[in-house]
């Protein structure tokens, strides 16, 4: 079973998040701010994760500038999933490493475990 | 020789001349006055010289007086004293030349003294406008300053009168540009062979004295006359306050629409999370669930048009012009709208009309929003049961992507104003009466932006068609 990781503030779309993925068959892990994500990060070996930028303690810039300086956490599949959809911000986020970016409103859910499905396979087939 | 001299030879030679008739008909005449009768005669003579001379410089002197003291006159006239007078104490032509003489320096005092008034007037209008006014000649040396000028810009009159202009206040285009001595505005227009006044109208970034800036609101004349442009004139005001303004006000709704995709985005999954699960769901249930979705893509549609508006109002520059391959990007596109379209019992078809695959530049996210706005139009401008089409051509160095469909004709009146800031057509109205009037103004911005064009066809009986083109990026 695929293992992800979804940190993300707000509880409502985390639940619905969470229910479509596990629905797809996806085993599911949740973080409600970016600590509590980088703690289960380390402590767990996930297949991929779903990031939103603006969280407590800890946003999602600083979340993956920390996971690409960690030499056991440096490949490990990012999506951020976010509100932002600024140029710049988008910008910054890639260049931080993250491997997409969905500015949520645009994106649906069916759409959102497609994406990350398909970034799985890409990156298992390059590898 | 002056005139009192002449008369006063012509009044001796003319004394003299019995005498020198006497002298030189009686041949005896010059012996006879060794005589001792002659001593009289000797005395006789000489008294009548001095006599007559005398009387000539009495005379001379009194006729011709006047005209000196006018001469004397006019002198101190033209060394600018014009309270000056003649005094006249004759009665004769002289006299009558003195008087009219007076009245005719009374008239060029007046009139003086008038056009001082008009130039004051004037002086007075120019210093007391509240814009920055400049006035430069040919050479674009800086003539004449107002008030306003030297708060403005914190140089007085006395430093830069004379210097050039660009010297004294340099400005910036937006990008923090200096704008060029040689080749900026002023030069322009003052090359212009027209005969006629030019008038050009700018904002940049002003340089004060003090190396401190401000944005400006300018216009540029030239000045003309006699059909020759003498020179220019510059207003300016600070625009500090409504660029703030403007600013604060985009600032605020672009926050605001951050804020909205939270509970957006909610709305939209939890609507998707129901209709996947509508198996247990009855009919009317169903149907309000379709609506629910149908209304959560509306209020998405203006929330993204809100954000790229105001984006667009910021100026942000959209550096993420990451290579997007568009026939993977329509197709994925046609995906994310699938729903939307067959909500509305439509259907999207896409025609590739090429086989390469064709490299653009644009941000993913405007490129998104334009196909999104005219897709999204077309299904909602189009009656019930008819597909829309998306065309894609490559035409040499550009793409061109065509949204067509069933849609009403768009009236003479809406051509020119379709792709206007807020605008709406009259069938708008009626048939998308949500519509924020944003969503063509977007496209045409985000595509200029991006080096393309937007255009439309729509002619009564065909299909109506918005398209745009993109630049093609060359492949590295």
């Amino acid at each position: 079973m695929k293992k992800i990781l979804i940190a993300e503030d707000e509880e409502i779309l985390l639940t619905v998040l969470k229910d479509r993925f596990e629905s797809e068959g996806w085993d599911v892990s949740l973080a409600k701010d970016g600590e509590e994500a980088t703690d289960l990060m380390a402590k767990t070996s996930f297949d991929l994760v779903l990031l939103d930028l603006l969280m407590p303690k800890k946003d999602g810039f600083e979340v993956l500038q920390e996971v690409r300086n960690n030499p056991k956490l440096k490949n490990l599949p990012i999506i951020v999933l976010s509100n932002l959809g600024g140029d710049d911000e988008v910008k910054e986020a890639l260049q931080l490493g993250a491997n997409e970016y969905f500015v949520k409103t645009r994106h649906s859910l069916s759409e959102v475990v497609e994406k990350a499905s398909s970034l799985l396979k890409n990156i298992s087939t390059k590898q | 020789m002056p005139i009192r001299i002449k008369f006063f030879l012509i009044l001796l030679g003319v004394s003299l001349v019995p005498t020198f008739l006497l002298v030189t008909t009686i041949p005896d005449y010059p012996k006879s006055i060794f005589q001792p009768s002659g001593a009289f005669f000797l005395v006789t003579h000489f008294t009548e010289i001095v006599f007559v001379t005398l009387i000539s410089l009495f005379v001379s002197a009194y006729f011709t007086l006047p005209i000196t003291e006018l001469r004397r006159l006019v002198q101190r006239v033209k060394s600018g004293q014009l309270t000056m007078r003649a005094q006249v104490y004759t009665t004769d032509e002289v006299g009558k030349l003195a008087l009219e003489f007076n009245t005719m320096l009374d008239t060029i005092q007046k009139q003086i003294k008038d056009m001082g008034n008009v130039k004051a007037r004037s002086e007075a209008i120019l210093l007391a406008i509240g814009d920055g006014l400049v006035v430069v000649d040919r050479e674009k040396k800086i003539h004449l300053v107002n008030k306003a000028f030297e708060t403005l810009t914190g140089w007085n009159e006395k430093e830069v009168l004379g210097k050039l202009i660009y010297e004294v206040l340099p400005r910036e285009d937006e990008n923090g540009n200096l704008m060029p001595s040689k080749d900026g505005v002023l030069t322009r227009i003052l090359g212009a062979t027209t005969t006629t006044t030019t008038t050009t109208t700018t904002t940049w970034n002003y340089i004060r004295k003090d190396k401190t800036k401000f944005p400006g609101a300018s216009t540029i004349s030239t000045i003309v006359i006699g059909g020759k442009i003498i020179g220019a004139v510059e207003v300016f005001r600070d625009i500090t306050e409504e660029k703030e303004l403007e600013r604060s006000k985009t600032e605020f709704i672009s926050i605001a629409s951050h804020q909205l995709r939270t509970p957006v985005s909610g709305l939209n999954w939890l609507t998707e999370a129901l209709r996947s699960s509508s198996q247990n769901l009855n009919e009317k249930q169903t149907k309000y669930v379709g609506d629910l979705y149908t209304f959560s893509k509306r209020l998405t549609e203006l929330i993204e048009n809100l954000l790229d508006f105001s984006r667009i109002e910021l100026k942000a520059k959209t550096e993420d012009k990451s290579p997007i391959e568009i026939v993977r990007f329509i197709e994925d596109f046609m995906g994310n709208m699938k729903l939307y379209a067959d909500s509305k019992n439509h259907k999207i078809i896409f025609n590739k009309k090429m086989k390469d695959q064709l490299i653009v530049g644009i941000s993913s996210r405007a490129l998104y929003n334009v196909l999104q706005n005219l897709v999204s139009n077309a299904i909602d401008y189009s009656p019930g049961d008819k597909s829309v089409t998306i065309d894609l051509e490559g035409f040499g160095d550009f793409i061109k992507v065509s949204v067509c469909n069933n849609g009403p004709t768009i009236s003479k009146e809406d051509r020119n104003h379709i792709f206007g800031r807020f605008y709406r057509t009259e069938s708008a109205k009626k048939i998308k009466p949500e519509g924020t009037g944003l969503g063509l103004y977007v496209v045409k911005a985000v595509i200029e932006e991006a080096g393309g064009e937007v255009g439309f066809e729509s002619e009564e009986g065909k299909d109506t068609v918005f398209w745009f083109t993109l630049p093609l990026k060359k492949a590295a």
